[in-house]
């Protein structure tokens, strides 16, 4: 009995490990939700995330090199709503110097890829998201509702690289660009023969300007949640999405992204570790699908909790 | 020429025809000009299966999760039971039965508009080998458990809720792991969905009948609901290092410093 159903449930996990990571956040932003029902009055958390990735990719972008990051998270949780301001600081490995040639029109090397290519990441740097989310409950009539949470996420990101002369190594101006994201995000629920059916719909329109490449890509994409596992002290997970992402010369489906996060908390320090897999394959219509293996392994831990009591 | 389709519509006809009447044979419909919607009875019949019920020594019914049992009889294949000026409406009841001490789940009741009674069907006896858990904490809290059947097709819910006071150990009998949930709510203005789910505890722990349990610090109580979280806790299935903070911080401003549970 044991065996028969365990099976499916370690396909079902692999299958999920393949999904989570469909949403323009990164993969260094630990889950944040909590149900409205678990706390009565306002809480404010704050929480610290550091660590690293192998062949890191921003926002389906892969930068094709590691980098390691540091976040600082900040959730205010009242009543069905949730406020998140996060910041992060990225940086990589191998920073990339731009250099422009002195010819006119201007030339920058490394030189941006082709617009029907995949596009380069932006240079690790700083970047600012501010979310608001609602929770709300889905009655079901097999049990207790289900709270799904719907939420809206604005990000900005400044560019500013230094220019140097490909002649000359001289500095010879500093682009002053942006990168702003909007994305809206809910969870889905639905009941089919005889099981529950976890997911999450995300779409999300990211616009750079000032850059040597200006580029715009809007995502849509699905991910299905399957239920976790404990094995001992350490919980697994899996997410797999598909979607569809613009601006990269292949229509339809281009994104395939299984997750698998090992996720483990240390009760003595209190932080949690997370040990992630994130291999997205993605296409485009020079390069046709390509796969990046993304590597994730970081700690968070909460600095604040304060629970605010509630009036009367 | 044409027998066989013509045969073929007779028997289908007939057939449709026996299954008709087999219907309003088992569920008959009220006499003409008789609100159909309500059936205030006292009279109730129902069918008992399952091999651990060949002869039980008592069977008590009852009705819509109100707590006064009516003892049952048996006559012939069926067992017949009295709430006596107790009626009830039979269109919309759900009905548990007590059998020497276990209960079973709780299923609808089909009402008998021309006898005008109430009829269950109980197709599973509950097992003999049950289990009972004696809860505790330090230092004593006012909580709550729930305990409810996990859902049959046809059955129907009916949580059993019952408060207590944790200081001394009490006991939750009769238990049947895995077919029923027992839920621990350590704040009882929660829901119970929200609660530490007993029965997954037992399987996390590694804890079994006649084991006395190790007791579970918060820490311990933060993971298990965690994995509660992971496997979906009336929400997307998330590992979310905010909610176990803040339920560490909760159990931390009760105060509170251990679970302990004696499994029988």
């Amino acid at each position: 009995m044991r065996s028969r159903s365990s099976f499916p449930s370690l396909i079902v996990l692999l299958l999920a490990a393949f999904t989570a990571a469909a949403q323009q956040r990164p993969i260094f932003d630990p889950d944040d939700f909590i149900h409205p029902k678990e706390h009565a009055g306002p809480v404010f958390l704050s929480r610290l995330v550091l660590g690293g990735a192998g062949n890191f990719i921003d926002d389906y972008r892969p930068l094709h090199q590691a980098a390691g990051f540091v976040l600082l998270a900040n959730s205010i949780y009242w009543s069905r709503f949730q406020f998140d301001y996060k910041h992060s600081e990225v940086r990589s490995e191998d920073p990339v110097d731009l250099k422009v040639c002195g010819c006119n029109p201007p030339i920058y090397f490394p030189t941006p890829p082709p617009h029907d290519a995949t596009p380069a990441a932006p240079p690790p740097g700083s970047r600012d998201t501010a979310q608001l989310a609602v929770y709300l409950p889905m009655p079901v009539p097999t049990g207790d509702p289900i709270m799904l949470r719907y939420r809206l996420t604005v990000s900005r990101q400044a560019i500013d690289p230094d220019v140097t002369s490909f002649a000359t190594g001289a500095k010879t101006q500093q682009l002053h660009g942006r990168e702003q994201s909007f994305g809206l995000d809910g969870d889905t629920y639905f009941h089919f023969r005889g099981h529950d059916v976890y997911g999450s719909f995300a779409y999300a329109r990211t616009t750079q300007s000032g850059t040597i490449d200006d580029r715009t890509q809007n995502e849509l994409a699905y991910t299905i949640r399957p239920p976790g596992k404990a094995m001992g002290p350490v919980l697994f997970r899996t997410t797999l999405t598909v979607g569809a992402i613009t601006g990269r010369g292949a229509a339809g489906i281009n994104l395939v992204n299984p997750y698998f996060e090992a996720y483990w908390r240390e009760h003595t320090t209190r932080a949690s570790l997370h040990i992630i897999w994130s291999p997205q394959a993605m296409r485009s219509g020079a390069e046709g699908w390509a796969t990046h293996q993304q590597v994730a392994i970081f700690v968070d831990r909460a600095l604040l909790v304060k629970i605010f009591r509630k009036a009367g | 020429m044409h027998w066989k389709p013509l045969t073929s519509f007779a028997i289908a006809l007939g057939l449709s025809q026996y299954c008709v009447s087999a219907a309003h044979a088992q569920s008959p419909t009220p006499p003409r000009g008789t609100p159909r919607q309500h059936l205030t009875v006292h009279d109730i019949r129902f069918t008992l299966g399952g091999d651990a019920c060949k002869q039980p020594s008592s069977v008590w019914v009852v009705i819509n999760d109100i707590d006064i049992q009516y003892e049952a009889k048996k006559d012939g294949v069926v067992w017949k039971a009295d709430t006596l000026a107790q009626t009830f409406d039979a269109a919309s009841a759900h009905a548990s039965l007590r059998i020497d001490g276990r209960r079973t789940d709780c299923r609808p009741s089909v009402p008998n508009w021309d006898e005008r009674i109430a009829t269950f069907k109980f197709p599973q006896c509950p097992p003999k080998l049950v289990t009972t858990i004696e809860i505790s904490t330090v230092p004593g809290m006012d909580v709550s458990y729930v305990r409810d059947f996990r859902r049959q097709p046809e059955s129907v819910p009916c949580p059993e809720r019952v408060a207590f006071s944790s200081a001394q150990p009490y006991p939750v009998t009769s238990l049947q792991f895995p077919e029923e949930t027992l839920v621990l709510l350590l704040d009882r203005a929660k829901p119970a969905a929200l609660g530490l789910r007993i029965h997954d505890l037992l399987n996390l722990y590694h804890g079994s009948a006649n084991s006395n349990f190790p007791f579970i610090t918060p820490d311990g109580i933060a993971y298990a609901v965690a994995v509660q979280r992971a496997k979906s806790m009336a929400s997307t299935p998330n590992v979310s290092s905010n909610a176990i903070d803040l339920h560490l911080r909760q159990l931390h401003d009760a105060k509170f410093e251990k679970l302990e549970l004696k499994v029988y």
